[in-house]
């Protein structure tokens, strides 16, 4: 009788609260319980024929095959999408080009956490915290979709979505060893001129997964060393440890918390001068989010989403002000007479100050971001609606940045709603985003979409947005100065214009989808036009008067100095087309073909010469910041279970890149990755040669980035 | 005869027929039937109530119906019903409590809602078995039938097991289809998810079978999901797969299974000698359940349901 009561209880256990099967065999329990939901009203894919937004997705396969070393390189192979490697630690991608090393107003999501940061107002790919082997896929929409995710998706979304801990359980070691520069020499694959010999390319990556109460949990930590560009100071250390947790608190209602850490040890390159020099940078970059989501009817959901995102980069030096002024004077600072001078120099022109340690920067500051949404979905088979409404609180401190030793908030407020509704071949969608923050008040987004269904295999799409990008809080509140060790700020090296406006962006487009079922294929054709205004970008305010500086003795000693200044002053016009073609010829042979055509025109305000009112000098012209052409095609032949190949080619015109880039020349870029995978008993292997740029050399970002032919040799086990 | 004399006949005979008919109706309150439910959750009692309405809609006899829950005293209960014409286990661990009284019982023992997994784990070797099991699980015909109907044009049937044992049948029913089989073996201790991946690679639509090993709640929670990635369709066994995300399932409801079991007494009651009964059978009704968003994602048309259980029948009377 015991063991029936303790069967009966276990029976009733199983029913209702427990997922682990407590007899040897079925019981009626296994047919009447729920499953727990795994497919959410948000994981309800909408078929890219009914998206209101130009969609590419790299799938986990491409993400594996195309042999790339770093996360944002995988964006190459996205129509219309620019990438590089503007230092060795400094990575770039752009939708349209005109970008600097920071690539503001492009949405990086981390399963729908923003990976933006305001220091930089831009993401940090290298300390991302996320690996390629924890992606599942990547979904990219090309072009803005701020009515959906707000100011920062200005111009495109990068949505990465990361495995299930379920996908990876077991324990997960990996290794990868290669050289930059492997053809110079095959004996030694150390770099010659690397500044720190002995280092060369690794990574190290240990994943764990199991099952923990109703959970699934992941572990990851990984670790990559890099000795960045010939003859740079760009090496980096990268450490990153990241958690995930899925908890079923019921069917139909989960937790999904995550963990991101990353700690970077990078170089810091600079022109060897007091105001620039050489040095280290380190960063510690933190998130974590917290996702609770609830399906309280089929198709409908709710969903409360937190998220902390905590970023710190040091990248501090120290000098003397007499050696920094010795740098904008030319005048010697060993030289005694010369030394005299500038005592008298700095006591003039800093009113009365004397020499003193100064420190100096590039990005150095702590930028944290809280942020808190509640989403709903209700939809039914002919429409679809997802509303919501979140706060968000950025702040930054920075003494560099900022000239201050206080902390700054930006708090914002946003509400959003989405309407999709289907009249048979059609389908109309309708969005909207309103956000209000302390730097513009209220501003929004708008976007009407309309899709039409020809027949199954053929539709044709048409997209009016509107988008506007705030300005940050960083680009609103700049005051980059260096300082004394009195605590005084000196010269300004960057300010902001107070009367900044948003950026807006008017884009149509004309999209067009042909399904191929025949041969598992489909090509996207995208025709567009985008009227960019009140670009926010530097120039040079010619003749500023700092008033806490006597600027009359500027002259006397030939010191020439001008700050920069953030303001609403480019303008450019893009238009183009895209194509994005993906066929399955046979289950081993697989391809990936991406083209983009762009003529862009635009200027820049380049200077501002307050002495003469508010006319603008120095139109610098626009027109090369986009490539003529992109491609980036990579093809797939076996499959990773057994021998695979692939091939990757990747194309750009030339092109001028912003901030501290320069004109680049056209390049082609071919890469070949060969895997095997094997098996012995319960362990499994994975071996791959990655080449990457098999030919000449070019250059990225930078004339002196030269990218030459690198290779990696990659092991993995898996038990 | 008088007119008083014709009153009091009349009123003799008013009174005899009455007692005809009130011993008519005492006869027929003596059929007793006990059900034994495993707990006191709704399905088992959808399946008691339905049984009950079943065998009181007909005329012949007046059925009582107790019912005792599987945890209480049923030996008792038994002994206590002096006109017990049935008992009635519904699910496993009532199943296993009344047949653990063994030569107590002489009257017809029906099992219901039992799966076909959990019989044949009690009963394979032993000749100590219920006289009638229903059971919970459709046949595996069905569900390719379903699978057929749903994608014309698919070839590879993937399904998830824990042992070889059904394979055959499977892909006897499969091939009736025009269906290949690929089966992926899951044993316990196995990583599942390398599983569902082999199985989704190789295959064009998944049958999701009863198997406490290789498809646990959480394995066909990641099987879904999984599936859902790869535009792989899943045929569930209960409807709690097309709630949590599979494209179709059939399944049958406690209620028909209660009025299955009724039928079955009632046979039972006017069973002539050479008729035989089969000791286990499959549920005779079913429903169909289509999930239309994952089907309008994976872009297959889909009749009504109602439209869906007609076609499966046609199939199993063409068939038969």
């Amino acid at each position: 009788m015991k063991n029936q009561t303790r069967q009966g209880l276990c029976v009733a256990f199983f029913l209702f609260v427990s997922n682990t099967p407590c007899f040897a065999y079925l019981t009626e329990a296994d047919f009447l319980s729920p499953i727990p939901n795994a497919l959410s009203a948000t994981r309800i894919y909408q078929p890219v024929s009914e998206a209101p937004a130009s969609m590419s997705v790299i799938d986990r396969e491409m993400l594996l095959a195309s042999g790339a070393s770093e996360l944002v390189d995988v964006l190459r192979l996205v129509p219309g999408f620019q990438v590089a490697h503007a230092t060795g630690t400094i990575y770039t991608a752009s939708y349209h080009g005109s970008i600097e090393e920071w690539s503001r107003g492009l949405q990086v999501l981390i399963d729908g956490r923003a990976a933006y940061l305001p220091l930089l107002s831009a993401v940090d790919w290298a300390t991302l915290g996320v690996d390629i082997q924890d992606i599942q896929r990547i979904e990219v929409v090309r072009g803005t979709n701020a009515p959906t995710y707000g100011a920062n998706a200005f111009r495109g979304v990068v949505n990465i979505i990361t495995r299930l801990p379920f996908e990876d359980r077991g324990v997960h070691i990996r290794n990868s060893t290669g050289s930059r520069d492997a053809r110079s020499s095959v004996s030694n694959i150390k770099n010659q001129n690397n500044p720190l010999p002995g280092l060369s390319s690794r990574k190290w990556y240990a994943r764990y997964a199991d099952r923990l109460l109703s959970g699934d949990y992941r572990v990851v930590m990984s670790y990559a060393e890099d000795p960045g560009f010939d003859g740079e100071n760009d090496y980096r250390y990268v450490s990153n440890a990241n958690i995930r947790w899925l908890y079923d608190a019921k069917p139909g209602s989960t937790f999904d918390y995550q963990f991101y850490s990353s700690y970077a040890e990078t170089g810091r390159n600079g022109n060897d001068t007091a105001f620039d020099q050489k040095g280290d940078r380190d960063v510690t970059s933190l998130a974590s989010s917290l996702l609770w989501r609830n399906n309280t009817a089929p198709g409908a959901e709710r969903s409360v989403r937190f998220y902390h995102n905590y970023y710190k980069m040091m990248d501090m030096f120290e000098d003397s002000l007499k050696n920094l002024i010795s740098d904008f004077s030319g005048l010697d600072v060993n030289d005694p007479v010369d030394s005299s001078i500038l005592d008298s120099l700095i006591s003039d022109r800093y009113n009365g100050l004397s020499d003193g340690i100064i420190t100096m920067g590039k990005t150095n500051g702590l930028a944290q971001r809280y942020d808190l949404e509640y989403q709903q979905i209700q939809q039914s088979l002919s429409s679809k609606l997802v509303w919501g409404s979140g706060m968000r609180i950025d702040s930054i401190n920075s003494r560099l940045l900022l000239s201050t030793d206080e902390t700054l908030y930006d708090s914002s407020a946003r509400v959003f709603a989405n309407y999709e509704k289907s009249f048979s071949d059609l389908i109309v969608n309708g969005g909207i985003m309103l956000e209000f923050n302390q730097v513009v008040g209220l501003y929004y987004s708008p976007r009407l979409a309309l899709n039409y269904r020809v027949n199954s295999n053929h539709t044709i799409r048409a997209i009016v947005n509107r988008a506007m990008r705030s300005p940050s809080l960083l680009e609103s509140e700049i005051e980059f100065a260096f300082y004394h060790e009195n605590g005084q700020s000196l010269d300004k090296l960057i300010t902001h214009d107070p009367n900044m406006k948003p950026e807006t962006l008017n884009s149509f487009e004309l999209g067009y989808l042909w399904l191929i079922p025949s041969l598992q294929a489909s090509l996207d054709l995208k025709f567009y036009q985008e009227k960019l205004r009140n670009r926010i970008i530097d120039a040079t305010w010619l003749h500023y008067k700092n008033p806490n500086i006597n600027h009359a003795v500027d002259s006397v000693y030939g010191i020439a100095y001008d700050p920069f200044v953030w303001r609403n002053g480019a303008w450019q016009d893009t238009q183009g087309f895209e194509a994005d073609f993906r066929v399955q010829l046979h289950r081993h042979f697989r391809m990936s073909a991406a083209y983009a055509y762009a003529q862009t025109e635009g200027e820049w305000e380049r200077y501002v010469n307050l002495q003469v009112g508010d006319s603008h000098q120095g139109l610098r012209d626009l027109s090369t910041t986009v490539p003529e052409h992109t491609v980036g095609i990579l093809a797939i032949i076996g499959k990773p279970h057994k021998l695979q190949s692939s091939l990757g080619f990747y194309r750009m015109t030339d092109m001028k890149w912003l901030g501290i880039g320069e004109d680049i020349p056209a390049y082609n870029r071919y890469d070949l990755r060969f895997a095997k995978s094997f098996r012995h008993r319960l362990m499994k292997g994975d071996l791959a040669l990655t080449f990457q740029n098999l030919f000449d050399e070019y250059f990225e970002f930078q004339a002196h980035n030269e990218f030459k032919t690198n290779v990696y040799l990659e092991l993995a086990l898996s038990y | 005869m008088n007119y008083q004399t014709f009153l009091v006949l009349a009123r003799v005979c008013t009174i005899f027929l009455l007692g005809i008919l009130i011993s008519i109706k005492v006869n027929a309150a003596s059929e007793q039937v006990l059900v034994v439910l495993s707990h006191d959750a709704p399905a088992y009692h959808s399946v008691k109530n339905s049984l009950s309405q079943t065998l009181n809609l007909q005329q012949a006899k007046d059925f009582q119906i107790h019912s005792i829950f599987a945890y209480e005293d049923i030996d008792a209960q038994i002994k206590s019903l002096s006109d017990l014409c049935a008992i009635v286990s519904v699910g496993v661990n009532a199943t296993n409590r009344v047949n653990q009284l063994g030569q107590i019982i002489d009257v017809p023992n029906f099992s219901v809602l039992i799966p076909k997994d959990a019989y044949d784990s009690l009963f394979q070797n032993t000749y100590n078995k219920p006289d009638v099991t229903i059971l919970i699980d459709q046949p595996v015909s069905r569900l390719i039938d379903l699978a057929r109907i749903l994608l014309p044009d698919a070839q590879r049937l993937g399904v998830m097991l824990s042992q070889d044992g059904q394979k055959q049948n499977i892909a006897i029913a499969g091939r009736k289809q025009g269906f290949v089989l690929y089966d992926v073996i899951a044993r316990k201790g196995e990583n599942p998810a390398i599983k569902i991946k082999d199985l989704l690679d190789r295959s064009d639509i998944v049958l999701a079978l009863p198997d406490s090993v290789a498809l646990t709640r959480q394995n066909a929670k990641w099987l879904l999901y999984m599936a859902y990635q790869n535009n792989i369709p899943v045929i569930g066994f209960s409807k709690a797969y097309v709630d949590a995300g599979g494209l179709a399932a059939v399944y049958t409801a406690p209620e028909a299974i209660g009025k299955q079991a009724a039928e079955l007494i009632l046979s039972f009651e006017k069973l002539a000698g050479d008729q035989v009964i089969p000791r286990m059978m499959y549920p005779r009704e079913f429903s169909v359940s289509v999930n239309q968003w994952v089907a309008k994602s994976l872009n297959i048309n889909v009749t009504e349901n109602a439209n869906l259980v007609e076609e499966l029948k046609r199939a199993e009377s063409r068939v038969q």
